[in-house]
């Protein structure tokens, strides 16, 4: 019972899955939701949907405003869609229903003159300045994606907090917009996955050189034998 | 492994004393210095740390990453032609290799290579570029900054295991999907090291596979006093610096060379060859602006929105289409040569590469030549300075289409030169001629995918 513990190869290698599997399994439990958020509501005749690639985190976000005929479904195409981010002050005048776009309410939100909305295509690349686009104060015009009815762009929320994300489009001359409510936390997935990436090299490099000494001792002593 | 001899001697690179770059002072002087390869590894080293820093914890989106662009508007067009140029050379400054290195040097076992690894090698290679490839498209890693760093992560944490525990470079030379490519590729470059038969044939100490107090052994497990291949060597110097006896020569050939003369082909690398061509197909592929509608098609067909299932199928087509054609094209030079199917895939496998060069080099001409100006508007901004608004393209595209027609000629030239010299080798005579036909048709037909693939209006990758 009083046997020291020794590292063997085949103990180190099963010390090395142990770690990678405990590392990464932390890792994807604390990484970002990988599924879109998806925020929909129908203004006027048409449905406005509001799609973040992923979660909604604090910093750049991916986003795409798809805009539909509620009725026919028939995308709304060549649309100057524009977007515009506010900081809510009052969360308990907006509705939080994700399936119905809240009713821009002006006292409830205040424009945050860091959040920015930034342009971004998969046809055009034209390079936006990102000093423009920081000013946060203005619409900023997302531009057409590869498919019918989606505009693509980026989203920078600077802070965590409530959000107000407001969709302006322009059908037959008309502008029409949708407010849609959003939660931005902080990205600490991508901190644990790091930090898994970084524990398990350490653990191999760690490991190969608790088993190096003994490894080369008994590599001399195959020598001599031999 | 299928091994032939071919009929006639094997000549390598001409050897002639003139031609030996090693015997201009400048060069053997810089080749054998302490400086080299370092001078070239350590700002790789520096430019691969701010790619990953980039890649992790910069802009989300590709269009403004500035590691985005510099590993794939930059390197991955460039990386063939520095093949072609200058064989696997970057391996030696690959910082990869250079984490192998430094791991090794300070807790390395350096135990020797599992037997499974040295037998199946080029085919893990193979089916992890297949794996990498496919896992590229469903999982978008080239459009995603994070999805790339998560690549280099994963990449970097092999090169770790295997630089802590196995000796050399066993990552570089077993286990490296892009090892594999460049392996390949190299055999069409145009700098060749070999040894001079005559004065290995004296040596009694091998210090240019053993090591010396001047440098270690070759970390690539080649034996310069038999290699006849530029696929494993990546000019690191170690050999020229160990030689006691001024052994080593380093010439310059004409491009493709080396695959008139396979002396020993290999099934495994023929397939390789192969793969890569519908690899090739694949990125044309879903770069296309007619992809996304191809693509609805194959919903409707399938029943199912899923991009995974639908690109796999696509996928699948597009690798199995080159290999099935040079399957049957093997089948019927079988009838006209006698020898076996697979001897022929083997053999004419290779003929296949220079046209896989030149379709990877013309295909990322357009993100070079499209895109490049990516690369300084990325940087200007990672810089903290105010980025023009302008186009990134460096040419436009009916210049970046003219190129890739005259690449792909030249890829397609290179190839059924190369089938000739193969056919000729082994053959001679009359069934030279008739192997050549459906090999020609081959080669034809696959340029002619490519010049047709690059007729077709291609999207941006930033």
């Amino acid at each position: 019972m009083n046997r020291r513990f020794r590292f063997s190869f085949p103990r180190t290698v099963f010390f090395i899955v142990g770690i990678t599997l405990l590392a990464l399994g932390l890792s994807a439990c604390a990484a970002p939701s990988v599924a879109p958020t998806v925020l929909s509501g129908v203004t006027g005749n048409h449905k406005a949907e509001l799609i973040f690639k992923t979660a909604v985190i604090v910093g750049d976000n991916d986003i795409i405003v798809k805009v539909n005929d509620a009725a026919t479904g028939e995308p709304l195409r060549h649309s100057d869609v524009r977007l515009k981010v506010e900081k809510r002050v009052r969360l308990e005048t907006v509705s939080n229903d994700h399936d119905n776009p809240a009713t821009k309410d002006h006292e409830t939100a205040k424009v945050d003159p860091h959040a920015s909305a930034k342009v971004e295509s998969h046809d055009d690349v034209k390079k936006k300045d990102d000093h423009d686009a920081d000013a946060g104060h203005d619409k900023e015009t997302l531009i057409a994606g590869s498919i019918a009815g989606e505009y693509v762009g980026q989203l920078n929320l600077p802070e965590s907090g409530e959000w107000l994300v407001t969709v302006h489009f322009m059908v037959e001359g008309a502008e029409k917009e949708a407010a849609f409510p959003v939660t931005a936390n902080r990205d600490w997935g991508k901190f644990a996955v790091l930090s898994g990436f970084l524990s398990v090299n350490v653990a191999i490099v760690t490991a190969a050189a608790i088993t190096k000494s003994k490894f080369v001792k008994s590599a001399k002593q195959k020598e001599t034998r031999a | 492994m299928i091994q032939i001899e071919p009929r006639q001697p094997v000549t390598v690179a001409a050897t002639t004393p003139t031609n030996n770059l090693l015997k201009h002072k400048p060069v053997g002087d810089f080749l054998r210095s302490r400086w080299y390869p370092g001078i070239f590894q350590w700002p790789t080293a520096l430019v691969f740390a701010v790619i990953v820093y980039e890649l992790l914890l910069g802009p989300i989106v590709a269009h403004n990453n500035l590691g985005t662009a510099l590993t794939w508007v930059l390197w991955w067009p460039v990386i063939p032609i520095l093949f072609v140029v200058l064989g696997r050379f970057w391996c030696a400054i690959c910082p990869f290799g250079t984490v192998s290195d430094v791991v090794q040097k300070f807790v390395g076992h350096h135990r020797p290579v599992p037997m499974f690894l040295k037998k199946y090698g080029i085919w893990i290679i193979d089916a992890l570029f297949i794996l990498i490839t496919w896992s590229d498209h469903v999982l978008g890693i080239v459009e995603s900054p994070w999805g790339s760093g998560m690549l280099l992560l994963l990449l970097t944490t092999g090169v770790v295991v295997t630089g802590a525990f196995f000796e050399r470079r066993t990552w570089c030379r077993y286990l490296c999907f892009l090892g594999g490519l460049s392996g390949n590729y190299a055999r069409t470059g145009m700098l060749a090291l070999r040894a001079t038969p005559n004065i290995c044939a004296q040596c009694k100490v091998s210090a240019c596979y053993k090591g010396s107090a001047h440098a270690p052994g070759c970390p690539m497990f080649e034996f310069p006093r038999t290699m006849t291949t530029n696929a494993q060597c990546n000019i690191c110097g170690d050999c020229i610096k160990s030689c006691p006896n001024d052994s080593i020569r380093l010439t310059l050939r004409p491009p493709t060379q080396e695959l008139w003369f396979i002396r020993k082909p290999k099934l495994e690398e023929a397939f390789l060859a192969i793969v890569i061509m519908g690899i090739v197909f694949i990125q044309n592929i879903t770069m296309l602006e007619v992809w996304q509608s191809t693509l609805r098609g194959l919903e409707n067909l399938t029943g199912t929105k899923s991009y995974a299932v639908n690109f796999t199928i696509t996928f699948l087509i597009a690798m199995l289409i080159p290999i099935i054609l040079l399957g049957v094209t093997a089948l019927l030079a079988k009838k006209l040569n006698g020898d076996s199917l697979a001897q022929n895939f083997a053999k004419f496998g290779y003929a296949i590469i220079p046209l896989d060069v030149a379709g990877h080099v013309a295909h990322n001409l357009f993100h070079l030549l499209a895109e490049g100006k990516a690369v300084i508007f990325t940087a200007l901004a990672f810089m903290g300075q105010v980025v023009p608004e302008a186009s990134p393209a460096i040419v436009g595209n009916a210049t970046i289409q003219i190129l890739q027609f005259v690449l792909i000629a030249l890829g397609v030239g290179g190839s059924l030169y190369a089938a000739y010299r193969i056919a000729h080798s082994n053959y001679g005579g009359g069934k030279t001629w008739a192997t050549l036909i459906p090999y020609t048709i081959l080669i034809v037909v696959l340029g002619g995918v490519n010049i047709w693939l690059f007729i077709l209006p291609m999207a941006m990758r930033m």
